[in-house]
């Protein structure tokens, strides 16, 4: 199993890396990791660089890094690969996804539909495909989301990616989201 | 580089005089180094009694005597001394306190300084700037009653278990909430209100959005060493961010004094907890001492309850969302 991964904080990805090792064992299956980067642009490149010699099978991508976001990662790699598995990871709490909804009435741009804000965030999606930064424009997928007060979760299912891990890592709820990757069709929840 | 004080003299702001009198209050106010260590308890009563034995033995000072005691690491001793310095009042304070000069007069000399003076913007020099910050949280803007708005919590329970954390992780955390960190987050949390104040408000959003991914990698690291106290604190702090980053340009100039104000509070409490950590391995000792659970349920409450009000409070429409995607 070949995998890449990226996040910004040094214990996370030694973390993804240990736990993704035991949950591998588990399966028996070997495990090559290929990568781990710090943020989403890192994450392009090394994807660019190694997919012309190995067959990837899974990404595991944070959602808040630096320079660019996962979201954004995801949407430029989707553009490149529409097979491999694309896994979001973040710590965001379950009642932050909430949060969206819990100022709705506050929140001005809550009440709008979601189709109306995937269609906003894919004027996003479709600058960063062709790398075309629009000053005064919102460039960062992540930054649509918030101003959109649209769940980062939703969004990156409508744009392509294969599951969701809550972080910490753990070795259950790693192995059981490798489990329903390979197993089980559709967007895989481990929260 | 020339000092600020150096400055206002030249610019006939005050006389030397009256110069010498406030660096003269502001030495004489500034608390020694073993009042700061004993008050937020950073060593042990037997330990100080060492470092102060030790001193008498070898006239080393006692940051130097408790690194060779052994106490402190260099990186705990920078974080003391941080604290030190932190607790000293700025000097633009005392030339407002000894009424020479207004705080609108101060304020307006600080911009120019740091404009000709420095020649960097102004967030590379956050001493500078907290020059004239009050020292106080300053009082929320008027509170208006939520709606549909959970009531924030008044009283908080953790379970810290009574169990250390794990040694290998704490140490990863440890490395990573480190002193860079955390000046890179004070200085971005002070740009806030200079950004604001000359209506530079992609900056401060951009900020906010710094400051908000920080947060966040630390409460992973948090929430990785089973750390409660910390993730709760960060995580309020998040919440309220989060709205703010949605409402940048209907912040007004004291809603982000305020926040800024608030935010300094935070990380000031998460190196607290953190240095808890390196010293206790584990957060309850310090949950336990009441001046400390007291600081925190206020400073947790304020944060809930300022997202509660500003939630709740009706804004305009974000302009031209659209337009900016």
């Amino acid at each position: 199993m070949n995998i890449i991964a990226a996040d910004d904080s040094e214990m996370a990805r030694k973390q993804l890396e240990s736990k993704l090792t035991n949950a591998c064992q588990s399966l028996s299956v070997p495990l090559n990791i290929l990568g781990i980067v710090h943020d989403g642009q890192q994450l392009v490149n090394l994807f660019e660089q190694v997919r012309a010699t190995n067959q990837l099978d899974f990404i595991f991508c944070d959602i808040r890094m630096p320079n660019m976001d996962g979201l954004s990662a995801l949407v430029k790699i989707r553009s490149l690969d529409r097979r491999i598995k694309f896994v979001m990871v973040s710590s965001e709490d379950s009642e932050k996804m909430e949060f969206y909804n819990k100022f709705r009435q506050a929140t001005d741009n809550a009440a709008m539909e979601f189709q109306k804000k995937i269609d906003l965030l894919s004027k996003i999606s479709g600058r960063i495909v062709s790398n075309a930064v629009e000053p005064g424009k919102i460039n960062s997928m992540l930054e649509g989301c918030e101003k959109l007060a649209a769940d980062p979760i939703e969004v990156a299912k409508a744009f392509g990616a294969n599951g969701y891990l809550h972080k910490p890592y753990d070795d259950k709820r790693t192995l059981a989201l490798l489990n329903m990757l390979l197993t089980e069709p559709g967007f895989a929840v481990v929260a | 580089m020339k000092l600020f004080g150096e400055y206002l003299l030249e610019k006939k702001v005050l006389t030397p005089d009256q110069l010498l009198g406030c660096l003269v209050a502001q030495v004489r106010e500034m608390p020694s180094i073993a009042s700061v260590v004993f008050d937020r308890k950073l060593l042990s009563p037997e330990a100080m009694l060492k470092v102060f034995s030790h001193q008498a033995h070898t006239q080393l000072e006692f940051r130097p005597a408790a690194i060779a005691l052994g106490f402190w690491t260099e990186s705990i001793a920078a974080t003391v001394l941080r604290e030190l310095q932190a607790a000293r009042t700025p000097i633009g304070q005392w030339i407002v306190r000894q009424g020479i000069c207004d705080f609108k007069t101060i304020t307006a000399n600080l911009d120019e300084f740091l404009a000709t003076e420095v020649g960097e913007h102004p967030s590379q020099n956050p001493p500078f700037l907290k020059a004239v910050a009050p020292s106080a949280l300053p009082q929320a803007p008027p509170l208006k009653a939520p709606v549909a708005v959970e009531a924030p919590a008044t009283s908080l329970v953790f379970d810290l278990g009574g169990e250390q954390v794990e040694q290998s992780l704490l140490s990863d955390y440890l490395e990573m909430a480190n002193d860079d960190l955390r000046s890179e987050l004070e200085q971005c949390i002070v740009a806030w209100e200079i950004d604001c104040k000359v209506g530079a408000f992609e900056k401060v959003e951009a900020n906010f959005r710094t400051v908000y991914r920080q947060y966040h990698t630390v409460k992973g690291g948090a929430r990785f060493i089973k750390a409660p106290v910390t993730e709760k604190l960060i995580h309020q702090s998040e919440e309220l961010l989060s709205y703010c980053q949605k409402k940048v340009s209907a912040l007004s100039p004291d809603n982000v004094e305020f926040l800024t104000a608030l935010n300094l509070k935070v990380v000031d409490l998460i190196w607290e907890l953190r240095n808890a950590l390196a010293r206790d391995f584990t957060e309850a000792n310090l949950w336990q001492q009441q001046g400390f659970k007291d600081k925190y349920t206020q400073l947790h409450t304020q944060l809930a309850q300022t997202l509660a009000d500003w939630a709740a409070t009706p804004s305009q429409p974000d302009e031209d969302i659209e337009g900016k995607f």
